[in-house]
């Protein structure tokens, strides 16, 4: 333990370089940037860096490329909150309360509280992976592919709690996004799939261009509805910041979206968005009054922005200690080390200790920079909404395409986009959430892919996800959840008390 | 008359042309050059392409500035069907390539927009192969199996006890990697027990913890874990051995089980470039494979020296397609 401690100290004393410093400063307002701009995001990000870097100094480059990573999802949020238009993935389901936080006037509160939840949780698990990573390691290489379906099984099981007032509605939602998931070359047989001969499907379709027409798209298309029948109500600016009883009242799950969000963030497959919908799904099942989640729960907002930077955080276990990534920015992030000539893996620390414990004291540091360098913003950021929005939607609209389009350079993409735009619209009007339906496109494939290959392993048979102990855990848990609603309102009936 | 003056100045022309040619300033770029990296930011091909944009402008090896563009999708099938469809004769323009491409054309998904037939590599103009990586066939470091034959012989045995991880489809170059050598040692290759993963990092951790028995990835994506001594090669798919971390590491031939599989790294242009201006490319990007930049580059990428132009290139392509074709046929996996 003590030796952690003086190669953390060695750590520091690379990383508190002037020029270091510096370098971590451009990446978290780099960062920041493209988390908050809907449409790039991490992987883009970094993408876009990578020529810069090359020909630096490996351990300046990566403090930069993390502080980069860590910024997006500071970022990610903002959005999410204001305009109700998810800057990344992981911030879907902080649209949920976020919004409505901003629409009550609350906007300041919800942004510090993410920005806080950051901090937080991008700490401790900056803790967690100096202390815990070999062991961290070995406990996620159990999970193989009747674990990981069990997995994506609880995450989809979070869809009950992200039901406003239909739950058949949000699994109608959820299916529609676990049918486009399947669109695309298929994993297990390499056969095309719905794509009708277009080449651009081959792939599927994208979270980006699903999120954005969902999202940003149907909520222009509402504004314009409403604008011109005056029924929306301008948004009070409001108290801007945030109270010491919001502030306690957020504390634990930040915690717990902390330790979800660093623990799924370590698996190799999974990732910050299924982290951010399970501990939203987590803390409104032990709230003593779920109904207050989804009408601007301040928890709602902490435990999805802690559980998704923990994520980022444990996502970078795999690739430090075995060099393997364990999500495309991580990818990308490898592709980075070795152009900068840094083999990573399980000899990084010994023949570039430079980097690791550089990198490892860097995220302290790039934490606290994006802390200090978000508060502020909060201020900035909820003024915002004082833009009209006959100006501010159409903005958003155009820095959303822009984003689409410039990752991609496909028509397709912005064609799909409008698309879905309409769906959007129609499934507002007729109360259908749209958080489901991108937990849909995100899990989908995963848990499609993960149940394929338990299956192949085990030549067929389905007794794979029970047998082993960590999935059957899994598989009951997420049985549990989804029809725990139903067990307890029939309990309340037979015990006569009055029904909510 | 007319025809007379037609061909007079044809003869003028291709003397004009000639002597061009013979004092070495055949064609050259006179606007700026698109490069495409035919996937996402931060993929191989988009390294690739990338690579070349750095060296070639570096060095000054090219008199325009060039611009990299990710035109995404398929495995190549998007940018190569738009290419074909709006960009043909276009010498301005390279696009990056690698066996993933082979694939694309052989499962039929890259297109003539035109005629809609089946795409090969006839119908597009290879320019030249810049590096290399190759496959290799992996165990756990406490795996039973020593080397390539024990492998085999497990699977000669009971081929559902050889489980494969790959971070590609079914019918992709990590499957007929595995395929390629099972079937060089006269067994059957249809029975492959092959667990498709997204990406090679995912592959490696199944297989890291006892999900999988045996791996089939590129050896760029390994070095870490055989230096740290996680993984045990069982066979290099290289014609010799390779250096480095990898000097141990036996090759399959070595076993007795004579095949290979190159990952070659490219690019190809457009179709219908004159000679001229597709030799300048050859040459340009020939010049490129041998400065000190570009060594460096190619070898901080995990990349192996390979350069091969012209029309021996086509040819290893073309057998390349056909011998995709003909193993994914075997598999079922083409009709």
């Amino acid at each position: 333990m003590a030796e952690v401690f003086s190669s953390l100290a060695y750590g520091f004393s690379v990383a508190l370089t002037p020029a270091n410093l510096i370098w971590a400063m451009v990446g978290s307002v780099i960062g920041t940037l493209i988390g908050v701009l809907p449409g790039i995001g991490p992987v883009s990000g970094i993408a876009i860096l990578i020529p810069v870097i090359y020909g630096m100094n490996p351990a300046s480059a990566m403090i930069m490329l993390t502080a980069m990573y860590y910024g997006t999802m500071y970022g990610g949020s903002t959005t999410s909150i204001l305009v109700n238009v998810p800057g990344e993935a992981s911030s879907v389901v902080t649209t949920l309360d976020g919004y409505q936080m901003a629409r009550q006037g609350r906007a300041g509160a919800a942004l510090a509280i993410a920005a806080i939840g950051s901090f937080v949780s991008g700490t401790l698990s900056i803790l967690g992976l100096m202390l815990f990573a070999v062991p961290l390691t070995t406990l996620a290489l159990k999970f193989g592919p009747a674990e990981y379906f069990g997995l994506m099984l609880l995450g989809l099981s979070s869809v009950t709690s992200l039901a406003g007032k239909s739950l058949v509605k949000a699994l109608l939602s959820m299916i529609f996004g676990l049918m486009i998931a399947t669109i695309g070359v298929d994993l297990s047989t390499g056969i095309a799939r719905y794509t009708f001969e277009v080449p651009q499907l081959l792939d599927g379709i994208g979270f980006l261009v699903v999120a954005i027409g969902l999202f940003a798209v149907s909520e222009v298309l509402l504004a314009i509805e409403e604008l011109g029948q005056a029924r929306r109500e301008p948004i009070p600016l409001g108290r801007v910041w945030l109270s010491w009883r919001e502030f306690a009242a957020s504390w634990w799950a930040m915690i717990r979206g902390t330790v979800i969000g660093f623990y799924i963030g370590v698996l190799p497959a999974a990732g910050a968005t299924i982290a951010s919908f399970i501990s939203y799904d987590v803390e409104k099942r032990l709230a003593k009054d779920p109904s207050t989640f989804g009408k601007g729960d301040i928890r709602g907002v902490a435990a999805p922005e802690s559980a998704n930077n923990a994520a980022a955080v444990g996502n970078m276990v795999p690739l430090m200690t075995l060099g393997i990534p364990g999500s495309s920015t991580t990818a990308i992030m490898l592709g980075a080390l070795m152009m900068l000539g840094v083999q990573p893996g399980p000899l990084m620390y010994q023949k570039n200790p430079d980097v690791f414990w550089g990198l490892i004291a860097s995220m302290y540091i790039g934490n606290t920079m994006l802390l200090i360098l978000n508060l502020p913003l909060v201020g900035l950021w909820v003024k915002i909404l004082a833009i009209p929005e006959r100006i501010l939607y159409p903005l958003i609209l155009a820095v959303s395409v822009i984003g689409v389009y410039g990752v991609s350079s496909s028509t397709t993409d912005l064609l799909l986009a409008c698309g879905f735009g309409l769906l959007g619209y129609y499934m507002r009007k007729h109360d259908y959430p749209l958080a489901p339906a991108v937990l849909g496109v995100v899990l989908g494939g995963l848990m499609e892919q993960s149940l394929r290959q338990a299956l192949v392993l085990s030549d067929g048979s389905y007794w794979i996800l029970l047998q082993r102990p960590i999935s059957l855990v899994l598989v009951v848990l997420s049985v549990v959840s989804l029809v725990s609603p139903y067990l307890i309102v029939a309990f309340r009936k037979f015990q006569g008390e009055p029904q909510f | 008359m007319q025809r007379r003056v037609g061909l007079s100045t044809l003869a003028v022309l291709l003397g004009v042309v000639i002597l061009a040619g013979a004092a070495g300033a055949a064609w050259q770029p006179d606007k700026p050059i698109e490069f495409i990296a035919p996937s996402g930011p931060g993929g191989g091909w988009d390294r690739t392409a990338r690579g070349a944009q750095k060296v070639l402008t570096e060095e000054k090896l090219v008199p325009q500035p060039i611009v990299v563009n990710n035109v995404a999708g398929g495995s190549g099938a998007v940018a190569i069907s738009q290419v074909m469809a709006k960009r043909k004769g276009d010498a301005h323009l390279l696009l990056a390539m690698s066996p993933a491409l082979t694939f694309t054309l052989a499962l039929g998904r890259a297109k003539d927009p035109a005629t809609g037939k089946n795409l090969t590599f006839r119908d597009i103009t290879p320019i030249a192969a810049v590096a290399t990586d190759y496959g290799a066939i992996v165990v756990r470091k406490d795996s039973p199996y020593r080397g390539l034959k024990d492998l085999l012989e497990a699977y000669r045995a009971n081929p559902a006890a050889v489980s494969v991880a790959g971070g590609s489809a079914v019918g992709s170059q990590d499957h007929v990697k595995f395929a390629k050598v099972v079937k060089a040692a006269g067994l059957d290759a249809t029975k492959v027990k092959y667990v498709p993963f997204q990406g090679g990092g995912e592959a490696l951790a199944s297989l890291l913890g006892g999900h999988t028995v045996a791996a089939a990835p590129d050896i760029s994506e390994i070095a870490g874990q055989v230096e740290a001594g996680q993984i045990r090669i069982l066979a290099v798919l290289s014609d010799q051995r390779l250096g480095g971390v990898f000097k141990d590491a036996p090759t399959a031939k070595e076993q007795g089980v004579n095949t290979n599989y190159i990952l070659w790294r490219g690019f190809y242009a457009a179709p219908g470039l004159t000679k001229e201006q597709a030799d300048y490319w050859r040459e340009t990007l020939g010049k490129m494979v041998k400065t000190p930049s570009w060594k460096k580059l190619a070898a901080d990428s995990g990349w192996f020296e390979l350069f091969t132009a012209g029309e021996e290139f086509s040819k290893f392509l073309d057998e390349d397609l056909t011998f995709a074709s003909t193993l994914l046929k075997e598999l079922g996996l083409l009709k």
